[in-house]
């Protein structure tokens, strides 16, 4: 498998919310990268997980269903998947797969934040 | 219990059925006719002792003694009248007195009538009840019983029955004549003169005939003869009442004997209808009855048959699913993807598990195990034992990169598990995809058949199968697999399948075939497609098919890809913009995305539709690279960029050939989240939702998606989401 192309930064902002920074791409490969990156942001009391899509370069349908992935934990674990930042073309595709009636999405972090 | 008392009462059925050689029957009836014979002998008798005491009552009776007494008599008294009278003329007064019969006297000789009675004929009193002296006029002279018979009367009127027989006197003419009814005789004589003239008449009477008593001595004799009836009827009657009864007994114990029979459950029992009577109509019936029962019988027996037979098969698919499903549950879900290579398994069982199985184990080194087995046995059994040995070989991989360690391994821990004369044939190979170097060991299965340029040869390594001897070793060899070269696994349900004549496939017809085979082509497509041409339409699989193939591809070179799309794009009106491959390895699918990006720029898209259309080549270069070059590095995908007047089409080709894109699942994000469905496959809805139209056409080896875009409108996508 081919190295991922990506590097997920992951903010704890507070005791209930989470960013993960994804700079790069979100394809077939990411899958451990995002995961880890999934556990290292979800605490105890973490309710909300924040996606930051502003440095998404290149995302797949193997992308979409690692997104979809991560929803299915982030939903077991009680909490919520936010996500900001996405580009027009994207958050298109995230209407067109209904994505973003599981994942609410907001145009910048603090709207995002104010809402988790 | 029950089927005691059944035999019990079968016995009793038994002991009465036999009919002994007098049967009861037959007895009776020779009885009640010996009965009838004596009664009617009886009454017969009684008849005839009636009819004879009648007659003897009633009809005439003449005492011989008792008509010469008084013909003796009248001679008598006409002798004497006639000597009275001396010989001229009757003496009326010398003769009779009244009320004294003997006033003449007797002549000599003859017995008086006072009480000298000395010989055995009656006297005269006891004779004669009356006498009458009658003139020649044929008047009462003299009268013996005056009080009736008057002196002077006409003896003609006073006698009216003897009137003839005494006309005939008084001429000369003696008789007598007895009557019939009152049981007298009457008896007459002439009283001659000196000169021999009649001059008188003498009548007399006896008085009635008593009954005689001796009538009763014949009773005795009548007695005799009655038993005498009897005893000669009895036996006839009785001879008679057995041979009437004979027919009738025979045809009642062939009914009761084919009712015994049928009883002990010899339902072919039928009687001979013998007449057309009421025993006839019984055998009529039995037969009918027998024939309904019969039937009943069968169709009970039928109906249990059936459900018995439903059981045993609910049962066999029963264990037939399970062996199936283990079975089904072990084999790999997926093919590991080798860049440059093409591997695929295809495992078709048979009605009852074979026990066939193939795996693949991917090492941490990069190689790959190949394995192929077949357990021994059918049903669960096979399938657990070749569980068994699939687990024990994944866990031996883990430990072992050696294909002959592995399987010796394998070896000692199944035969200290699995009975005696099961065990399990397996080859195992170890793949390394960058220089296809390939180490592999068998333990006793069919050698594969590696096709390379020089020809066909077989893989060969000694060692026995698995589980049958402790401490065996096995051989470990290596081989190298060229660009073109493929491989053959395969399980003996191939080689050992018979067609109609009974001839088997075998191995010097598969070894033909794989020499025959055009490389480049899928290779189990074609064995299978021979294998159904040995075996004809109606073969019922007899064990597990199971091939494994291993290909490498063909370095392709880039003229050969161009030449591709130049022999089947004939339409002028399409502007080839660009054309280029890509090698299928994975993350390519960006190179493309950024290049088609490039080229469509002097198009003017908007933003969005780029966006789009990077997005649809990027997804369907990616099945292209993914489903139908299987990721092999030097199998090229193949894209062309084309604008007409009002659209641009972008051609993904691969070299799937035939293979059909597999069925979509329109992807539900709500199922995905419930699990009903995998997060992924989303690639397909991706690109139909970002182009204008998509078109899919394959040939026998390739396979192309063509993605088109009209020009001068960017609404098309948008009205799609």
């Amino acid at each position: 498998m081919p190295q991922a192309k990506v590097v997920m930064n992951v903010r704890r902002i507070n005791a209930t919310a989470s960013i993960i920074d994804i700079q790069g791409e979100v394809s077939a490969f990411v899958e451990k990268v995002l995961m880890e990156a999934y556990a290292e942001a979800s605490a105890a009391t973490t309710r909300a997980i924040i996606l930051n899509f502003s440095g998404l370069e290149y995302m797949n349908s193997s992308g979409i269903g690692l997104i979809v992935t991560l929803l299915i934990r982030v939903n077991r674990q009680k909490q919520r998947l936010l996500a900001f930042g996405l580009s027009e073309h994207y958050r298109h595709i995230f209407e067109i797969t209904r994505l973003s009636d599981a994942i609410k999405i907001y145009a910048a972090e603090d709207e995002a934040l104010a809402a988790a | 219990m029950k089927s005691e008392e059944k035999t019990g009462k079968r016995k009793k059925y038994h002991q009465r059925d036999t009919l002994k050689p007098w049967s009861r029957l037959q007895v009776r009836m020779a009885i009640s006719y010996v009965a009838v014979s004596v009664i009617i002998a009886l009454l017969l008798e009684l008849l005839l002792v009636v009819i004879f005491f009648t007659l003897i009552v009633n009809l005439p009776y003449v005492n011989q003694s008792v008509v010469n007494a008084a013909n003796y008599s009248a001679q008598v008294y006409a002798l004497e009248a006639s000597v009275q009278g001396g010989g001229t003329a009757l003496n009326p007064r010398t003769t009779f007195r009244p009320g004294q019969l003997y006033s003449l006297s007797a002549p000599a000789g003859f017995p008086s009538g006072n009480g000298s009675n000395n010989n055995s004929n009656p006297s005269l009193a006891q004779v004669v009840q009356f006498a009458l002296l009658i003139a020649p006029n044929g008047q009462v002279l003299v009268s013996s019983d005056p009080s009736r018979y008057p002196v002077g009367a006409n003896v003609a009127q006073l006698l009216p029955g003897q009137a003839q027989l005494i006309q005939n006197a008084l001429a000369g003419k003696a008789g007598n004549t007895t009557n019939m009814i009152g049981h007298s005789t009457s008896a007459v004589q002439p009283i001659w003169s000196k000169n021999k003239q009649p001059i008188g008449a003498v009548y007399i009477q006896t008085p009635p005939q008593q009954f005689n008593p001796s009538i009763f001595s014949t009773i005795p004799p009548l007695l005799f003869t009655a038993l005498f009836w009897i005893i000669v009827i009895s036996p006839i009657g009785a001879l008679f009442g057995l041979l009437t009864t004979r027919g009738l007994v025979r045809r009642l114990h062939h009914l009761v004997q084919a009712t015994a029979q049928f009883a002990r459950g010899d339902y072919t029992q039928r009687v001979k209808i013998s007449k057309r009577d009421e025993i006839g109509q019984l055998e009529s019936q039995f037969n009918q009855m027998a024939e309904q029962l019969v039937e009943s019988i069968a169709q009970q027996q039928a109906l249990t048959e059936q459900h018995a037979r439903l059981e045993e098969r609910a049962r066999i698919e029963q264990e037939l699913r399970t062996a199936q499903y283990i079975q089904r549950s072990l084999l790999p879900k997926e093919v590991p993807s080798l860049p440059g290579w093409q591997l695929v398994p295809i495992y078709r069982p048979a009605r009852e598990v074979g026990g066939d199985f193939y795996d693949f184990h991917p090492l941490e080194d990069g190689r790959l195990g190949i394995v192929i087995g077949d357990a021994t046995d059918k049903g669960v059994s096979a399938a657990l034992l070749m569980a068994t040995a699939c687990t024990m070989l994944r866990t031996a991989t883990r430990e072992s990169v050696s294909p002959g360690e592995v399987l010796a391994r394998v070896n000692e821990l199944l035969a200290a598990t699995i009975p005696s004369g099961m065990f399990v044939t397996c080859f195992y190979a170890m793949l390394d995809p960058t220089d296809g170097r390939l180490c592999y060991a068998n333990a006793g299965h069919d050698l594969p058949y590696l096709r390379h340029k020089e020809g066909v040869s077989e893989l060969y390594a000694t060692g026995m199968p698995l589980g049958m001897l402790p401490g065996t070793s096995y051989e470990e060899k290596e081989t190298m697999m060229a660009h073109g070269d493929s491989l053959l696994l395969y399980s003996d349900g191939l080689v050992e399948a018979h067609n109609a004549k009974r001839d088997m496939f075998g191995f010097p017809y598969l070894m033909a075939l794989i020499k025959e085979h055009v490389t480049g082509k899928d290779l189990i497509d074609f064995l299978l497609g021979k294998l159904a041409a040995f075996t004809g339409p109606d073969w019922e699989q007899e064990d597990d098919v199971t091939l494994v193939t291993l290909q490498r591809a063909e370095s392709y070179g880039m003229s050969e890809i161009a030449a591709q799309f130049d022999q089947t794009d004939g339409d002028n009106s399409w502007q080839t913009l660009d054309e280029w491959t890509v090698p299928s390895q994975p993350g390519n699918e960006r190179m493309v995305m950024e290049r088609v990006a490039e080229t469509v720029k002097t198009l003017n898209l908007s933003s969005r539709q780029l966006e789009q259309i990077k997005t649809a080549v990027a997804e369907a270069t990616m099945n292209a690279m993914e489903h139908g070059n299987h990721y092999q590095a030097d199998v090229p995908v193949a894209i062309q960029a084309l604008v007409s007047k009002t659209a641009l089409a972008i051609r993904i080709r691969d070299q799937g050939g035939r293979k059909t894109i597999p069925a979509a699942v329109e992807p539900d994000l709500d199922a995905k989240l419930a699990e009903l469905q995998t997060p992924r496959g989303w690639g397909l809805f991706l690109i139909k939702n970002m182009v204008d139209d998509m078109n899919v056409s394959s040939d026998e080896t390739h396979h192309t998606i063509e993605l088109i875009v009209y020009l001068g409108g960017d609404s098309h996508a948008d009205e799609k989401s």
